[in-house]
């Protein structure tokens, strides 16, 4: 149903890539075909860690079909202590450039070694092991806790512990040290009636998007570049490839094809460069597609972690001070999300004293990429499960706990800036309003949990244009990758706007040099920011009709009012309809387009909550999911039915990170890079996900909406233990929490009970 | 340094105040995020450096100006209004 005031904003009208989804017929990555293709596939390091002693690549060159093989010295040296961009976080360059081809050393199993382009994937496959790689191993760290300590191998001996008081004095395995503070903690502790400090751990685990990392290039003779790929960020994916080989930007066009998920782990140019430079060698396309293996273990997953918090209350529920210290693992280069995540945890609480110290860590594991809320749901899991437990002792209600302590507008996130319009309260309200929070829960070892989430969003920069047909319809052209609905969500908002109806929008995501620069499709940014670039590119168009009205109507343009599809001249009957405007363009000036950029929004954060229904099995720790329920504040649902599947998206991601998912390593070795052996969640682990929207206009842009797509990954695993804990009485500090985990804790538990 | 230049208080995270004897918050000029950096400099020694780089803002920082981050209004020359406040704090990673 519309909302009152809108004629399309809040309505489910079908998606317009629709048919091509349900079909098939659209065009993904490995869908690519070029004539004179050529496929190439990548040699891979073996080793965790280890130097290049010598490649010899000639045997694999002289096989028949084998165009040409290339390594890191292909590649430019870069030196400098330059930084990129890699969607929402900067990686040296040359760092990016060794997670392309490696040189000289390799820092994590799987990292590139060489390429070849052959004839066909067969050979390019069997050159691969024609190659001769002479390696010399060396000491590898892949535990983050070990990395930290003084006497563990030091990766990159020209790494310093880097802060905002400057740089550290010695090579460190501790890439960046972050710091908020506020009050005096120790005072504030003093002050608490209750006092609880836990340790946790979670594990590294994998978007586990299901079209696997692909691209496919094309070097012509002129030097410009074509690159198809799949990605979450056409112009990251640009700058990065111009960077790492050198190629002026403007040489390169990146067409961003259907992309089958990335959740934040479709930002980095992995395949981008090599299929590029086995182009330029052969003048032919090249065209790459990793295996899942590759995918789990030369892609960025999402961190592991190491938490400590402790937070201390009054005895009324007033948290009154907390500390938190954080070690995320970064993998063989820096970059972990330990700066969101150092805002994640406290960040929805006013705490008049915190002290929150986290620590970016790199080991020789494949090197991290954001994955949905990046670095959100390990802290998310640990805040919110000392929570419970002080809500526990305190014998309050766990929302009530939430509520007595929540931020409202005006209110200081960790790192000092204020918060916009928020609607957290409003959603903890509404939590105990809800059927499921108050329904009955029988049976023998069931509980219920809950728990909260947040997320910052991000805003940046969009850009699109509105080109018109004859026949009246509107073509609207933007850059951002649509991953959840957004060319639907867009097309909304021209449809509402101009007064056509959708049929009458045609959205689609172009290339790099057919749209204005566009940031990535992350940070849950792309109804936000480049919904208001829509909105800016349709009050555009308006003005112009405004005056092609004008004409029409044989009246001065300030005559004319919109409203609606209709422009009138004031205080007469005449009229005429914005399609009938367009179809006559041509005869009222010619044609036109209507640009719109966005940029200098503030924040629109997100919160959400999760409350679960679950059971375990005494015998085994089994757990069973029996009802999920996922809350969030999203300012204005344009599209409620996609607004709705990101809510069920992260929360059943937030369970598989709960309940399944981890890389297992041993020795520096993944042991289960495949789906077989990584557990995700399926349909048949989950009951339906119910949704509640509330709905909180954000401060700033059109209609008051908020992104949707993270905050929901958040609270999952927090709102999972805690259930844990009302069903079999333990507390669950590690994820997943797999039966196993559940039942050894369990036996312990009893044990102590028996000895005491 | 213009010559109506706004005065715009500066909240500095807590790994930088000791280049500020200390101080949360330090109240300078400037009509730009440029011209405030350059001012907070004198009362605070050595803190450009720590900010930007190459002539932009330090990859590890962000500038959150009334709540909105300068990297998207115009970087080292985003405008800073009268009574402005301007957050520090460390650049975000996201998803």
């Amino acid at each position: 149903m519309a909302t009152p005031e809108y004629r399309v904003i809040g309505t489910r009208p079908i998606r317009p890539d629709g048919y091509g989804k349900v079909t098939g017929r659209d065009l993904y990555g490995p869908d690519v075909h070029v004539p004179g293709m050529l496929y190439a596939k990548v040699l891979r390091s073996p080793h965790p860690h280890a130097r290049i002693r010598s490649i010899d690549a000639s045997k694999a060159l002289a096989l028949p079909g084998v165009m040409a093989i290339v390594t890191g010295e292909d590649l430019p040296r870069i030196e400098s202590s330059e930084r990129i961009s890699s969607g929402e976080e900067s990686i040296e360059v040359r760092f990016m450039s060794a997670l392309a081809l490696a040189r000289e050393k390799v820092f994590f199993k799987g990292q590139p070694v060489a390429a070849v382009a052959a004839t066909s994937l067969s050979i390019a496959k069997e050159a691969l092991g024609l190659i001769d790689v002479q390696y010399e191993p060396l000491p590898f760290v892949d535990d983050l806790l070990e990395a930290m300590k003084e006497e563990a191998p030091v990766i990159h001996g020209d790494l310093y512990t880097e802060s905002l008081a400057g740089k550290g004095s010695r090579p460190s395995n501790i890439a960046r040290h972050i710091q908020h503070v506020r009050g005096d903690v120790q005072k504030g502790m003093a002050e608490a009636d209750v006092i609880v400090e836990r340790e946790f751990r979670t594990q590294m685990v994998h978007q586990g998007y299901i079209e696997p990392t692909n691209s496919t290039a094309y070097y012509a003779p002129d030097g410009r570049v074509t690159i198809w790929t799949s990605t979450q960020g056409a112009w990251d994916i640009r700058s990065q490839v111009a960077t790492i080989l050198q190629i002026p930007e403007g040489d390169i066009k990146v067409v961003p094809m259907e992309i089958g998920g990335g959740f934040g782990g479709k930002f980095t140019a992995y395949l981008d460069p090599v299929v590029v430079l086995l182009s330029k060698k052969t003048g032919r396309p090249v065209k790459a597609v990793m295996t899942r293996s590759e995918v789990f273990q030369a892609t960025g997953p999402g961190s592991d972690a190491y938490i400590r918090v402790k937070i201390g209350a009054k005895r009324d529920g007033q948290l009154v001070a907390a500390e938190a210290f954080l070690a995320y693992d970064a993998g063989a280069f820096p970059g972990s999300p330990v700066g969101s995540a150092a805002i994640t945890g406290f960040s929805p609480y006013n705490i008049p004293n915190f002290k929150i110290d986290g620590y970016d860590v790199v080991t020789n594991r494949p090197r991290v990429k954001a994955y949905r809320a990046p670095g959100g749901t390990p802290i998310g899991f640990a805040v919110e499960t000392v929570l419970d437990e002080i809500a526990e002792r305190l014998e309050m209600d766990p929302v009530d706990l939430r509520l007595r302590n929540a931020v409202g507008p005006g209110d200081r996130m960790v790192n000092g800036v204020q918060f916009p319009s928020i609607g957290f309260r409003e959603l903890l309200q509404k939590v105990k309003e809800h059927p499921h929070y108050s329904a009955p829960l029988e049976g023998q070892w069931v509980g219920r949990g809950f728990a909260a989430g947040f997320w910052m969003n991000g805003a940046g920069t969009s850009t699109v244009h509105l080109t018109f047909n004859t026949d009246g319809t509107v073509n609207l052209i933007e850059g951002s990758t649509d991953i959840g609905g957004t060319r639907a969500t867009m097309a909304q908002i021209v449809a509402e706007e101009l007064g056509l109806d959708m049929h009458e929008v045609r959205p689609r995501v172009g290339d790099t040099e057919c749209v204005g620069f566009n940031d990535g499709t992350g940070g849950s940014r792309t109804t936000y920011s480049t919904g208001v670039a829509v909105w800016k590119a349709c009050q555009a168009a308006i003005a112009e009709f405004k005056r092609r009205a004008a004409r029409m109507l044989e009246a001065d343009v300030d005559q004319i009012v919109y409203e609606r599809g209709e422009f009138k001249v004031a205080g007469s009957s005449r009229s005429v309809n914005v399609r009938d405007v367009i179809k006559a363009l041509d005869s009222t000036g010619g044609p036109f387009e209507a640009t719109g950029v966005s940029g200098g929004l503030k924040m629109a954060p997100a919160f959400g909550a999760s409350l679960v229904d679950l059971a375990v099995d005494p015998e085994t720790g089994k757990v069973t999911i029996l009802r999920w329920t996922q809350f969030q504040d999203v300012g204005k649902a344009i599209h409620p039915s996609y607004v709705e599947g990101q809510l069920q998206g992260g929360a059943v991601q937030g369970i598989g990170w709960g309940l399944f998912e981890e890389y297992v390593f041993r020795e520096g070795h993944m042991q289960n890079p495949s789906f077989l052996d990584y557990r995700m969640p399926t349909a048949l682990d989950l009951p339906m996900i119910d949704t509640c929207l509330i709905e909180v206009p954000a401060s700033d842009g059109p209609y008051g909406v908020r992104g949707v797509g993270e905050a929901s990954i958040v609270s999952p695993p927090a709102a999972i233990a805690n259930a844990i804990y009302r069903a079999v009485g333990v507390r669950m500090t590690e994820l997943p929490m797999t039966g196993e985990r559940i039942w050894r804790a369990m036996s312990q538990s009893a044990q102590i009970h028996e000895a005491s | 340094m213009t010559g109506d230049a706004a005065v715009a208080r500066v909240i500095v995270p807590s790994m930088m105040r000791q280049l500020c004897r200390g101080a949360e918050v330090v109240e300078v000029e400037g009509a730009t995020l440029k011209e405030v950096i350059a001012r907070l400099d004198v009362k605070c020694p050595g803190i450009r450096e720590l900010l930007t780089e190459n002539g932009s803002i330090r990859h590890h920082v962000a500038f959150f100006i009334d709540g909105v981050d300068a990297r998207s209004s115009g970087g080292l020359f985003a405008p800073v209004p009268e009574g402005a406040e301007i957050v520090i704090v460390p650049a975000l990673s996201g998803g």
